[in-house]
């Protein structure tokens, strides 16, 4: 990508992204992780309705007429979002769609963190860790951590998502919310999820391009993996082929699933031909009515 | 035998290992479509074999045995066919046999002078190479058998074939010359020869033995003149080729030895007497190798080229893995 069409990506994802959370996002999310606890936020005027219990009569006899304390929310979360940058979700022009996906989501879900006055950390892994940024407060943060991973170039091309779970929980002291952004296109990482699920709050979203549920009707053509580089025949032709690529898809599903139920781990399943936002925000919705 | 034209081709082949390794096992090779199907440290999708990748696969093997071909075919296969040209014209020999029904007398092996004499005239043949030799049989009558010819096959057929009273009771040596001699009055060949084989006196005919002789003679023509028998009594058997009739008896006369040395004579020739088998054969090898001569031939080398063969099989096993890979799998890249 070259650097004017990087910054306008950008840009337009900033924005998009920002509005979305304003509207709409960032109440649910705020509903959805909630804090330890509620902490004094100030001290005003008392208005007919407030609950006459919260009248701090020490101001009020001070100031000679009513004043009311006012209460908020203990936040001061952390979330660390966990980007998978594999060739797997990276590769090819083609498939733009998933790159873009995994930043939009990236975008809101940092945002509204933001809004909500959490601190937004981040890390991104291939077979490596490709970047990881400490959690930290403030939308100029949570700006540029959105550039950058628009803007990531990996260097490894594999998924060990094993090790950015590991790196995230030697990182997070506190109990703290973890997002799993992700293909899924990996193996081997359950017992550092489990770990990470026990600790703090998960939610693993996959995310799912119409090819890895359906291998299309074509003619023959050798495929080749980008992150293991090895290369397969496919008759696209032959329906036997082509049920065997549904079924094996459908398997990885449903075990994917079933292993972050078992953990007490959310899922959410984003397609790329679809809204990632509006996906998004049903399962906030979904999750915070629970 | 099958020789290459341009052997030095043949290291083409040495190329094939690093294009096979090319075409399907480099890493960097093109006709690929990037799609995620494997799973990071795991075994990913696993396509189920299929008779189309079954099939795909043969094509493969297919398409490099053609371009083998294809490589053989560009060396030049031909296969090389070398004979032998003679460019001068060998002797004529013309043998005149003796069928008489004493030449059925049985002392010679294995059964009768007759067959012996056939044995070594088969022998001689065989041993002559560019002689055209023809054959001439008397009884009582005489008549040319084989005109001078090359055709040895043919010739030691109609031998086989002979068989004694065909031409009468008797023996017209005379005839039996003049017939010879008349064949090869006409012939240009620069030798040219009679072998006279006869057991017996001349008692039939109109031409008397030495004036054949003497006509042979002035021709040119050499006449060697073979006398066999042991002229001791022996039994004969013979069977009538006419009526199926056995005639057995016994011979005691032997054969008129002056008037043989006198044919012989006046055909510039020379005179043998065959007693045994051992001794007719001897006489036959000495003929051998007298008369022989000089000849000048080629050795004529003829290439024909068969790389169509090749060709043709190579393009086929290529048009099969186009037609497998294209039509019956789809290929699209």
């Amino acid at each position: 990508m070259d650097r004017a069409r990087l910054l306008s990506s950008v840009k337009r994802i900033q924005l998009v992204a920002t509005r979305l959370v304003e509207n709409l996002l960032a109440g649910d999310y705020r509903s959805v992780f909630r804090g330890p606890g509620i902490e004094f936020d100030e001290v005003r005027e008392y208005v007919e309705g407030d609950d006459a219990r919260q009248i701090d009569w020490n101001v009020s006899s001070r100031m000679d007429s009513p004043y009311t304390k006012t209460f908020r929310e203990e936040r001061e979360l952390t979330l660390v979002l966990i980007v998978d940058v594999s060739a797997s979700v990276m590769y090819g022009p083609p498939q733009r769609a998933r790159r873009e996906v995994v930043a939009e989501l990236f975008a809101l879900l940092s945002l509204a963190a933001a809004v909500n006055n959490d601190r937004v950390g981040a890390v991104l892994f291939s077979d490596r860790i490709e970047s990881w940024v400490a959690p930290k407060k403030g939308k100029r943060h949570v700006l540029r951590l959105i550039a950058d991973t628009v803007a990531v170039e990996p260097k490894g091309r594999g998924s060990d998502l094993a090790l950015a779970l590991r790196t995230t929980g030697e990182a997070l002291k506190r109990r703290g919310i973890v997002i799993v952004i992700s293909d899924f296109k990996t193996e081997g990482y359950l017992p550092d999820l489990t770990l990470m699920g026990r600790r703090h709050d998960v939610i693993a979203i996959r995310i799912v391009d119409p090819l890895d549920r359906e291998y299309p009707s074509t003619g023959l053509v050798r495929l080749e993996d980008p992150e293991s580089r090895r290369t397969i025949l496919a008759p696209g032709a032959v329906a036997g082929f082509r049920n065997a690529y549904r079924d094996y898809r459908e398997e990885q599903r449903r075990s994917w699933e079933a292993d972050c139920r078992r953990r007490h781990i959310g899922t959410l399943e984003v397609h790329t031909d679809a809204d990632p936002a509006a996906q998004l925000i049903r399962y906030f919705e979904k999750r915070k009515s629970r | 035998m099958w020789v290459l034209d341009r052997p030095a081709m043949l290291l083409l082949l040495f190329l094939l290992p690093p294009a096979v390794y090319v075409r399907h096992f480099w890493k960097g090779r093109g006709g690929k479509l990037v799609f995620p199907f494997g799973s990071w440290g795991g075994d990913g999708f696993r396509p189920p074999p299929t008779i189309v990748t079954l099939l795909v696969g043969l094509g493969a093997v297919a398409f490099w045995v053609g371009v083998s071909f294809l490589i053989v075919a560009l060396a030049g296969p031909q296969r090389v066919t070398r004979e032998q040209v003679y460019i001068t014209r060998g002797m004529d020999i013309v043998i005149a046999l003796d069928q008489s029904p004493t030449m059925a007398a049985r002392d010679f092996q294995p059964a009768n002078r007759f067959e012996a004499a056939k044995e070594v005239i088969s022998d001689f043949v065989v041993s002559r190479e560019n002689d055209p030799i023809g054959l001439v049989g008397f009884g009582k009558e005489a008549s040319l058998r084989v005109p001078p010819t090359l055709d040895y096959p043919h010739l030691l057929n109609v031998l086989d074939s002979m068989r004694i009273l065909e031409l009468g009771d008797g023996t017209a040596i005379g005839m039996g010359l003049a017939v010879a001699a008349l064949h090869l009055s006409q012939s240009t060949a620069p030798r040219r020869v009679i072998i006279l084989i006869t057991d017996g006196v001349n008692n039939a005919g109109e031409i008397l033995p030495e004036t054949a002789a003497q006509a042979a003679g002035s021709m040119g023509i050499q006449v060697y003149v073979i006398g066999i028998g042991s002229g001791a009594p022996v039994e004969i058997e013979v069977t009538d080729p006419d009526t199926g009739q056995t005639l057995r008896g016994t011979v005691e006369d032997g054969f008129d030895e002056e008037l043989l040395r006198g044919v012989a004579a006046a055909g510039d020739g020379a005179y043998f007497y065959a007693g045994t088998n051992g001794a007719l054969g001897a006489v036959f090898e000495a003929i051998d190798t007298v008369e022989r001569v000089e000849q000048r031939s080629l050795l004529r080398v003829q290439q024909l080229p068969r790389f169509q063969l090749f060709l043709l099989i190579g393009l086929c096993c290529i048009l099969l893995d186009f037609v497998i890979r294209r039509i019956l799998a789809q290929e699209v890249l």
